[in-house]
């Protein structure tokens, strides 16, 4: 399972205009675990706990979700734990947000996956069901993302990437190198870019770690780390963008784990308050354009997101925010169980 | 994060200004009334919500965020 967050969501662009957000009191956001499966065992893995059992049907999410597009909710991403394990389930479900897209172009929705299960045909239908952003967990060069994902599982994704780059270019582009920044992997994000860059990916999305009960407590890095590393790339220090073109790089912090490091990327004005830009997803963000195409994100979202406008629901049904289900004992965290009420009545969705 | 389309240049009060200063007032009132019917084990996520909306109204205000 990738990471606390949605993902990447596709990309940001900015224009030329925007009405007020409503960036409160609905479900903008939804990310959900199709199933509670992974076939790696990574070792910062924020899910250390296996479920086999009561996943949702797929007639029970197209019945959440059919709601939840009714309260607003924009963004639907497949956050795991291995979308690839549940492929019917995950293929039905992108096939029913295809559908809902045709009717209200708004919609977004993606998944991440370790890339380690991908097949021709799985890629080719993929391809097909058209998301709108392919978030594939990548957490350093091989050496480095075995060290924490398993032996043998870079190449195992390298092929498949491969695979992608040769039979559904439109894919690749829509993939976002998912790349969790902790300690073993602090000094591999340059190479790791110029190695995904070469197969023609463009798109990286960096997530610090974020602590865990899981964690034995030699993962994350320090704040300061992380500012350090954000203000490297910031300046070119990490990439070089003469030499690169058309990169985006996301640099992810998030209002609900991770206030502190937001609060100390502004003091340090890597995060620049005073030039924001905002989509009409509710994304506020500084983008820093550089040579060649290339530009970097950082997002910047200073509102209290769990519940208010991100929801996560698990494979069976529980309904909170990510760091909920962190826990073993989520559905004594969670506000509900949409087997029991509907996610209207969970939500308490009345219009406040 | 990152989804997109229109953006436009501004700063953080800016931001704020498309904040609702109503919809922070509504979803304290909401968390505040849902709070008493929720099992002990959530109320924790409901004070937490709480208390993030009322300082992100605090904030809003320091930039002259009214309603």
């Amino acid at each position: 399972m990738a990471v606390g967050f949605l993902g990447s969501n596709g990309e940001i662009e900015k224009g030329k205009n925007f009405a007020k957000v409503d960036l409160l009191n609905r479900p903008l956001e939804v990310s959900y675990f199709v199933n509670n499966l992974c076939n790696l065992n990574c070792k910062h893995c924020y899910v250390g706990y296996s479920n086999p059992n009561d996943d949702l049907s797929i007639q029970e999410w197209k019945n959440t979700f059919d709601e939840l597009i009714d309260l607003g909710a924009l963004t639907f991403g497949n956050v795991g734990r291995e979308p690839l394990l549940a492929w019917e389930k995950t293929s039905g479900l992108l096939k029913y947000f295809q559908d809902k897209k045709a009717k209200n172009p708004k919609l977004r929705y993606g998944l991440v996956t370790n890339a380690t299960l991908f097949n021709e045909e799985k890629i080719k239908r993929l391809n097909e069901l058209n998301p709108d952003y392919l978030d594939i967990s990548i957490d350093g060069t091989e050496q480095i993302h075995d060290f924490i994902r398993g032996k043998g599982n870079y190449q195992r994704a390298y092929k498949n990437l491969q695979e992608i780059k040769e039979t559904a270019p439109n894919l690749l582009n829509k993939i976002f190198i998912s790349y969790t920044l902790m300690q073993p992997n602090k000094n591999t994000l340059k190479e790791t870019i110029q190695e995904m860059n070469q197969l023609g990916i463009n798109n990286f999305l960096i997530s610090p770690y974020v602590k865990t009960i899981h964690d034995e407590g030699n993962l994350g890095l320090d704040n300061s780390e992380i500012a350090d590393i954000y203000e490297n790339i910031k300046i070119g220090n990490t990439v070089d963008f003469s030499k690169t073109k058309n990169l985006e790089i996301l640099l992810k912090s998030d209002y609900d784990t991770q206030k502190d490091l937001m609060d100390l990327l502004v003091k340090r004005k890597i995060i620049n308050v005073d030039n924001l830009l905002i989509d009409e997803y509710g994304v506020i963000f500084n983008k820093e354009e550089k040579e060649n195409n290339s530009k970097i994100i950082l997002n910047f979202i200073p509102i209290p997101e769990t519940l208010t406008r991100a929801i996560r629901i698990s494979h069976d049904g529980y309904v909170g925010g990510c760091e909920e289900m962190f826990h073993e004992n989520y559905p004594e965290l969670t506000v509900g169980n949409i087997k029991e009420k509907s996610i209207t009545e969970i939500l308490g969705n009345k219009n406040p | 994060m990152a989804m997109g389309f229109s953006g436009s240049n501004a700063g953080i009060g800016e931001i704020y200004k498309k904040v609702l200063y109503v919809d922070v007032e509504a979803g304290i009132r909401k968390y505040q009334e849902l709070l008493p019917e929720v099992s002990e084990n959530v109320k924790p996520l409901y004070e937490t919500t709480i208390k993030n909306l009322e300082l992100l109204l605090s904030q809003m205000q320091e930039f002259g965020v009214r309603k």
